[in-house]
Parts: structure tokens; sequence; C-alpha cells
């Protein structure tokens, strides 16, 4: 772990283009900025007998400012270190470590999905979990689904098993807590002619590495080198839905965990959208939409900024006819997977994605779009307009009609 | 005219330290220095506090003198001592059988050495080469010259001593044989004066030959330049020595936010060979990577010269040893009487960790021939008073934890207030001037305010401005926009000092250009030349 560091922090320039274009730094003084925690205060961190900043939990791990920086510097890398180091220094929160593992908390969950919901939605427990655990009692919590992806999967009769195969990997969302995103992609990616097979749930690792938790965030990756790479071998691309999970498996298994054979898995990640377009400008069947009217406004999520792939879902959600697609260009939601759940970090979280809804507002559309969940639930949240996956979109273009349970 | 007892020659560590100890002892003493204090080699140096165990086999006088005053200093002087501890390492390849004689010797001299498995010693320094056969613990640390001197002096000041710096010895009169005052010239006005003294201590390093011929005295003095690098990290967290014969490129020190490595040593004429060549770059980056795997790939910010006095007893007779290191370190005490002036003193050699000691003896001379009875208390008497808990907690109020402990650490009790004072009065203040080192305007206020002749070099040297990754690029312009906002320059002096400032980091970068700090420089060029339009201060300091 020790190496990395330094090559990236060296690779500084100090020009402060990270902290100009950090979302957080530039709505709160309580956070100096990436340039500061990133390269800077490893500096002084390499010093042992320093104490360190409690502020670097203000990050909120969008990635926007390694997406600014013309020398390449990982900064989230080294903000995961420092989290790391301070949070085992300090210890860690409960509530960090809930937030961290939403794959476990969910299987939890879904064991009786109606009666959890309805628990999680109580008044009396929201103000338990706010003053007992630090999760603010305004967020509304993410509903678990009573048949899990899997199950409808499982459920389902195969369709003929073709020779090209692809990898599904859900994440957490798409798994327990929103499943018609990953029905949407499993039909399409049948509909394009591919057999899907979907690996034991599990979680990236992602959310765990955000809040401290490294040696578990590994392990997780671990497991998932395990599940994925002897698909990976036999040829199958692995698709994902989640533009975090995609950050996690195309980047963050190889930069942050260092683990053997993370690029070779690394190579053949697709997000769900970069898959479909390039299939479509290959001669897929994208002829195949029907007319969809709504005014849609288009998000794009931090993450999927990062992985560096353009604006994919975007392409193909105006190849369908009577879509009107309007892309709100302003920056992040401010939501960040668990950050904006965090009660200290409710209200700036709100704050940091103000400008975003306030031109969602302006476009007044029917639809949210957005690929990333957690942005979807920040801005129906705060905006009260409905936010979707565009797999969902694009699926009901294909002409599916979601099957009534 | 200005009269005292005592005129000490030089502001650095020897001369401060003899300015102190006169101090202490209620001697009335001037102090004159040349430059800004700390101008010699009491700044271009290691910053290695040393525990005595590099000198152990071949001079083991130096190695007891370093061990006790290494644990003096630790002691009284914990504002400028940073506590890391030391490894001594046996690499693949270096003589086994010198480790055994190497040890023996340490314990001969009392060092407290202590050896430890090789798998302990990577995960302390995690960086440290794998291949590495033994591992010895030892009481080395890091000591920040600049800082020591200026606590020298202020706690100099605090009884009653005078130190002028920009202030240059010309001339030594000498009446009768005997030594009765001496021509300065101010630097910054080119006026003369005429400070009147019993007593001269001449402690100008590597410039103490010429001093003593001021007076027409000969000193031999053999000067012998050492090149370092410095990184843009602490590459480690303890001093690491390689464990073999002294040689070059064998030493690790970590300072504050970077890592010193050195040194060559290349017989030179005299004091004011100041560069480093690419050549010991290349020299001095290939024998590091062998301590520290990889170290010639980390980015190097900067190289640095020093040069070593070296004192020849009995003139050495135009012979040059073809290494400094074969001639004993130890220090020499000079009382110019047999030369036929009375009232001239001369120390010089020795080490920085030795400073104290030298100053001791110096002063004890000094005080036998003054008739003037008093022990000698800085051994014991505390340098700068530290940074209290209240201090900290209130800087906490502006600054982070780790920011505040390094300002508390950098600036001591009473600078704190000060600089409290000034937060308490424009929290604002709390900016940061220069983000790499972490300095605030405040700090630039305070330091500013307190020294007489302003240079963005002398401030750099007091708060770490202008010393980290970015070199310059970001702080100087910011700094020199503060003081010229704050009334404390005009425009013209204000280009001067920045074009001043920008072309002096400018030297020390020109060898260490590739990768990284290529890119930085090239930043920095585009940033001043191209955004703040220097191109006119450009070239009339040649940049
Ligand atoms: C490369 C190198 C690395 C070293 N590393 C270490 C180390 O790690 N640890 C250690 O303990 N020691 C180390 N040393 C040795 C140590 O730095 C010196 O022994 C020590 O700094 C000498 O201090 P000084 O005060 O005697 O001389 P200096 O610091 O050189 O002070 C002499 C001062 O006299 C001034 N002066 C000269 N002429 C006049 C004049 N006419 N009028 C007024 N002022 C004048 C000069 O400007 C100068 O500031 C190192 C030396 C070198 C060269
Ligand atoms: S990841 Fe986002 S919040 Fe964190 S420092 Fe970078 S830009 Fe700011
Ligand atoms: S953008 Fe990159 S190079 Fe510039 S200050 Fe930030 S980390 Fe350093």
């Amino acid at each position: 772990m020790d190496l990395p560091i330094r090559s990236e922090l060296d690779k500084c320039i100090k020009c402060g283009l990270c902290t100009a274009s950090c979302p957080v730094a530039s709505r709160t003084g309580g956070f100096a900025g990436p340039k500061h925690m990133g390269p800077e205060m490893t500096r002084f961190r390499l010093d042992d007998r320093l104490g360190l900043e409690a502020q670097i939990d203000y990050c909120c791990n969008c990635r926007t400012c390694e997406q600014a920086c013309p020398s390449g510097v990982k900064i989230s890398l080294l903000n995961a270190c420092y989290r790391h180091d301070l949070h085992t220094r300090q210890g860690l929160k409960l509530r960090d470590g809930i937030l961290g593992r939403p794959g476990m908390m969910a299987r939890l969950g879904s064991l009786n999905a109606g009666a959890t919901n309805y628990v999680l939605n109580n008044r009396l427990v929201r103000a338990a979990l706010d003053r007992g655990l630090g999760i603010a009692r305004e967020r509304p919590l993410p509903a678990y689904s009573r048949e899990n992806l899997k199950k409808w999967f499982q459920r389902r009769r195969q369709p003929d098993s073709s020779p090209n195969k692809v990898v599904y990997f859900p994440g957490c969302t798409a798994e327990y807590n929103l499943p018609e995103i990953g029905r949407s992609v499993v039909n399409i990616l049948e509909r394009c002619s591919y057999q899907v097979i979907l690996p034991p749930p599990n979680c990236c690792g992602l959310p765990l590495a955000a809040n401290g938790f490294l040696e578990d965030a590994a392990r997780m990756a671990g497991q998932n080198l395990d599940n994925l790479l002897p698909f990976v071998r036999q040829g199958y691309p692995v698709i994902v839905s989640c533009p975090s999970c995609g950050l996690a498996l195309k980047s963050e298994y190889e930069e942050l965990h260092n683990l053997p054979q993370a690029r070779s898995l690394a190579a053949n990640v697709y997000d769900f959208s970069e898959w479909l377009l390039t299939l479509q400008q290959r001669g897929a069947p994208a002829s195949g939409f029907r007319d969809l009217a709504l005014r849609v406004a288009y998000h794009t999520p931090c993450h999927l900024k990062a992985q560096g792939i353009g604006q994919p879902s975007l392409e193909i959600l105006k190849k369908i006819p009577s879509l009107q697609v309007i892309e709100v260009d302003e920056g992040c939601c401010g939501m960040s997977g668990s950050f904006g759940f965090k009660k200290e970090q409710y209200r700036l979280s709100l704050e940091i994605g103000a400008r975003l809804f306030n031109r969602i507002r302006e476009i007044a559309p029917d639809l949210v779009a957005s690929d990333c969940s957690s942005c979807c639930m920040q801005i129906s949240h705060a905006t009260g307009i409905g936010a979707v996956h565009p797999a969902v979109l694009i699926d009901q273009a294909y002409g599916r009609v979601e099957e009534k349970k | 005219m200005e009269k005292t007892d005592v005129l000490v020659i030089g502001g650095g560590a020897t001369g401060t330290g003899v300015l102190r100890d006169l101090a202490l002892r209620g001697v009335d003493a001037i102090l004159a220095e040349q430059q800004d204090l700390a101008y010699g080699t009491s700044s271009r140096f290691h910053g290695l506090l040393h525990s005595g165990a590099r000198y152990a086999v071949n001079d083991p006088e130096s190695a007891r003198e370093c061990r006790q005053e290494n644990a003096i200093l630790k002691r009284i002087a914990r504002c400028c001592v940073d506590d890391t501890g030391g490894l001594f390492v046996l690499l693949p390849g270096d003589d086994p059988g010198y480790a055994d004689d190497w040890f023996a010797a340490c314990l001969r001299a009392g060092i407290a050495v202590q050896e430890i498995p090789a798998a302990e010693a990577l995960s302390l320094e995690p960086n440290l080469n794998p291949a590495l056969k033994r591992v010895f613990r030892v009481p080395d640390a890091s000591i920040d010259g600049f800082a020591l001197v200026w606590a020298n002096v202020g706690s100099a000041a605090g009884h009653g001593a005078r130190a002028y710096t920009y202030t240059r010895v010309d001339r030594i009169i000498v009446r009768d044989g005997t030594v009765s005052g001496a021509l300065v010239t101010d630097l910054r006005t080119g006026e003369q004066r005429q400070i009147e003294c019993r007593f001269i201590v001449n402690a100008a390093g590597a410039w103490a030959g010429q001093v003593a011929r001021l007076a027409g005295c000969e000193l031999k003095i053999l000067a012998s330049k050492g090149s370092l690098l410095v990184f843009n990290h602490r590459v480690t967290n303890r001093v690491v020595n390689r464990l073999r014969r002294p040689g070059d490129g064998d030493i690790i020190v970590p300072q504050d936010t970077v890592a010193i490595l050195g040194t060559t040593s290349v017989p030179v004429d005299g004091p004011e060979h100041l560069g480093s060549s690419r050549a010991e770059v290349d020299q001095l980056l290939l024998l590091g990577r062998d301590l520290v795997p990889g170290l010639d790939e980390r980015r190097v910010l900067r190289s640095f010269a020093g040069v070593r006095p070296l004192y020849q007893e009995n003139g050495g007779e135009g012979q040059r040893p073809q290494d400094g290191r074969a001639v004993a370190r130890q220090f020499a005490l000079v009382d110019h009487e047999r030369q036929g002036v009375r009232g001239l003193i001369t120390v010089v050699g020795g080490k920085l960790t030795t400073f104290r000691l030298m100053a001791e003896q110096a002063t004890n001379l000094v005080c036998v021939l003054l008739e003037h009875d008093a022990p000698c208390r800085t051994a014991v008497e505390v340098l700068l008073p530290e940074a209290t808990a209240a201090q900290v907690r209130q800087l906490q109020r502006y600054f982070s934890p780790p920011v505040s402990q390094k300002m508390a650490e950098r600036l001591g009790r009473a600078d704190l207030d000060q600089l409290l004072g000034i937060l308490s009065r424009n929290g604002w203040k709390r900016q940061f001037v220069c983000e790499c080192e972490q300095v605030c305007l405040a700090e630039l206020e305070w330091r500013a305010t307190g020294s007489s002749w302003l240079r963005l070099g002398d401030l750099r040297c007091r708060t770490r401005l202008g010393m980290g990754t970015c070199q310059g690029t970001i702080c100087a312009a910011r700094a020199i926009g503060q003081l010229y906002q704050d009334g404390m320059l005009d425009l013209g002096r204000a280009r001067r000092l920045l074009g001043e400032f920008l072309d002096e980091r400018w030297k020390g970068n020109q060898e260490v250009l590739w990768g990284d700090q290529l890119r930085e420089r090239l930043y920095a060029r585009n940033v001043y030349l191209n955004l703040h339009n220097f191109q006119k201060e450009a070239d009339d300091y040649g940049l």
C-alpha cells in the first residue's frame, strides 16, 4: 500500500484544479478540498507522530477531482488510505459499518421485506436510528423488494441457451432494492441474443472502502474476483448496471486493493449502456424501439464520468422515438451512496445537489433518468419527480410490459 | 561607537551558541553575521543529530562527544529536534565483519545500540531494501538548523545580547598586539561602522581562515563540499544509515515533510561553492536506491551543497586529503595569542551536533581571559519554551490537529502567543499562503513584522514558506501580494524580492529537472510568465 501512495503524491503539481472542481469544498468551509486532503496532507501524514484530520469524512467519493487533475493523481486512492488510517486509529463507527454493507443489510432486510420496510418507515424507529446511529431521519431509506433478482431469475423459464454469453453483476441495489433494474437489464441482454449468467449475489465493496473498511472491501473484492474470473477466462464479458460497481471492478480492485489479476477482470467489465451502445453500433437491434412519449431529464452520475466512457445511456435514450431527453449538466447530486444518509451530512448533501435540483425543477420533466440509483433516490427526494435507471426506459422502448405479480 | 565585551563573528550554530553561552553567563556580547542567520553550513547540512554511531570506528572521540551532545540537545532543544531514532542497515555485499567491529566500537563509546530482527525493521520502515542483512537501532535524531540558530539568538537576546544580520566584519582592529574592535559594513545600507570590544570569537566556519586573516593571523582550513538531495516527502520516518565505513550517499534523514539524502565529499577552494553538479546528483541517486529501492524514481525537489570546514593543525602544508572524511571531525579551539594577537580566538570544525560543546569550550576560554567566573548553563537551560497544551488547543480553533501540531512545534511558546494574538484580531489570517508547508497569513505577518530587513528568502527560512512541493510557485506571489497590501513593501521592492526569491528556488531545482519536478517547473514558468506577466522581471533576473 505504501509505495503507490508515494508516487501519487509525487505527481501533484499543486495547481488546485481538483479543489476548484470539488462539489463539497465549494459548498462548505468544513472541507478544505482534495488538494489539501489528498497530496498535501498525505505528506504530513507520512510523519507518523502527527494526528489526522477527521474532515476527510466530508469527501463524498464522487471523484470529480480526479477528472479535473491534469497530473493523473489518484486522489481517491489517497483519500481512501487516509480514511482507513483515520478510522483504524480512532475506531470505526457502527453506522458506517452498516452503511458500508448494503448487501448484508439487504439480505437481512429481504428476509421479510414487508415487515422491514414497515418498520424502517416508522417515525419512532427513524428517530431512534437518527439519535442512536446517526442516520438522518429525514432521509427516505431504500425499500427492500419482496422478490430479489436472483429468485426472479431462477423462477423464470430460461430461454434457449445461446452461444453468446454475458455475466451480469447486478450489485446490491439491482439485487435487493430495485430488482426491476436487473430484470430490465436481463431482458434487454436476452433480446440482444445473449444468455445471461448471474454470479452469486455480492457487494462490489466500494461502500466499504468509502467508509474506511479497507480490509473488508479488499476481501469482498477478492471474492468477486474468484466469482468472476472463471467466466472472464472463458471470454465472457461482465456487465454492470451500477456505475459505482463499475468503478470498483474497473479500477478500485487494482488501484486501491492492488489485487493480482484485477487487471484482467477490469479489461472485460462494461457498463450496461456502454455495452449496449457498442452492440447497437455494431448493428444490434436498435431499430426495435417503440415510441415512448415522455419528457426525460438525464443526469450523468459522477462515478460514470469517472469511468471515462462518455454518456452511453444518453446516446441510447436519444434514439428512442418520441422520447424527449434533456441533459442536466449540473454536476454532483450530493448523495454519493452512503454519504447522504449520514445525519451530519444530510443537509450538506442536499446543498451540494441544489443547482441540479433547481435545473430539474425548471425542466419539469415527466421523469428523471440516471444510471446510479443513489442519484435517483436523491433527485426524487429533493424534487419530488420520479427517477429511474435508463435500462428501465430502454426495456419499455423495446416493448416490454413489466409483469404483474 | 557601540561597545561590548565580546564580538562573535558568524551567525551559524557555533557563533549563536557562543552568543547564548556568553549571555547566560552574564557577559555582554554582540554577534555579527554577514548575511541572514544560518546562511552558512548550519543550514546547508544533512540535519542529522548524530548519536555518535557514525564515528564510532574512525573517530571514537567524536563519537563520545556526539553521544553526550545528542542527549543534551534532546533535552534542551526539543523545539528543533525531531526524535526520530535511527537505524544502521547492513546490506548484502557490504563487509559483514565491519558490522561486528562497529557494534563493539559503539558499545565502547557508550552509544545505546541495539540489534533488531530484519522483519521488525521492515515493518518499521517498509521502504527499506528487503534484502537487508542486519539492522541496529541507535539514538540518532533529526535537527532543524534554522530553528536551532534562531532559538540560540532568541535565548541570548532574552539575556541582553545583540545580534546583527547583514553585517559583515571587514577588519579586525588590533592595537599593540591586542584586539580592540572591528570595522563592520551594513550590507543593506553600505554604511561602515566600528564596534569596540575586548575579545573576538571567530566562529565563521568555512570562512574562519578569511576572518583570521583580517587580524593578520594564519589559519589552515580545508574546505570540503557535500551535496544533498531533498525528496518531496518523508521517505522514511527514521534516520537510515548504511552500515559500512562512512562513504557517499549513505544517510537518509527525515526533515519535517521532506527527506534528505547525502552526501558527497569533494575538496573545494573556499566556502562559496554552493552548487551541486549533475554528476553528484546522479551518484547520490544511485547510492540511495541501495538503501531504499526505487528511491531514484521518487521526486527530488532540489539539490544543495554545504561546505565543511576542516581544520588542519599544523597547516597541512599544501597537501589536500582525497576525502574530507579522512580528516578528524573533532573541532579546534585556537587562541591566536601565539601568533601575536591577544583577544582573538577561533572555534571551528566539529559538527552541528557538537556546536554547544564547542561554544562551551570557547566561552570557557573567553571567561578565563576576561577573568569572569561563571559556570556554563547551556546544557541545562531549555533553549526555547515549548508550546503549552492550552496554546495547541487554541490553535485548533483555527487549524486541524496535525497542522496545529506542526505550527506549535515550529513556533514555540513565545512566538505562538504572538501568532494567536494576530489570529484573535483577524481570524481570516488563518488562510494559508503556503499550502505545501501550511504557513498561514498570520505567521507570515508575524515573521515579517519581526524582521528588520525583509526578504522572502529569510521568511522562508523562518516559516518553511516555499520549501515544499511547489517550490514557491503558488506561495511566492501570494506572500509578496500580502506584504505589499500590508504596506511593508513598495512596488519596486516587491518585484525585486519576488524575482530574487524565484531565482533562489530555481537555482536549487536546476540539477533535478526530470519527471514530475520538470512538469512542476514548467507549470511555474507558465504561472509567472503567462499568468502574472512577469516577463520583465524574468529578463532582469535571467530567470
Ligand atoms: C554537507 C554537509 C553535511 C553535514 N551534515 C551534518 C549533520 O548531519 N550533522 C551534523 O551534526 N553536522 C553536519 N555537518 C557539519 C555542520 O553542518 C557544520 O559543522 C556546522 O554547521 C558548522 O557551523 P558553524 O556555525 O561553525 O559554521 P557556519 O554555519 O558556516 O557559520 C559561519 C557563519 O559565519 C558567517 N561569516 C563568514 N564570514 C563572515 C564575516 N566576515 N563577517 C560576518 N559573518 C561572517 C557566514 O556567513 C556563516 O553564516 C555537515 C556539513 C556539511 C558540509
Ligand atoms: S472525491 Fe469528490 S468530494 Fe471527494 S475530494 Fe474529490 S471531488 Fe471532492
Ligand atoms: S489537480 Fe492534481 S496536480 Fe492539481 S493540485 Fe489537485 S492533485 Fe495536484
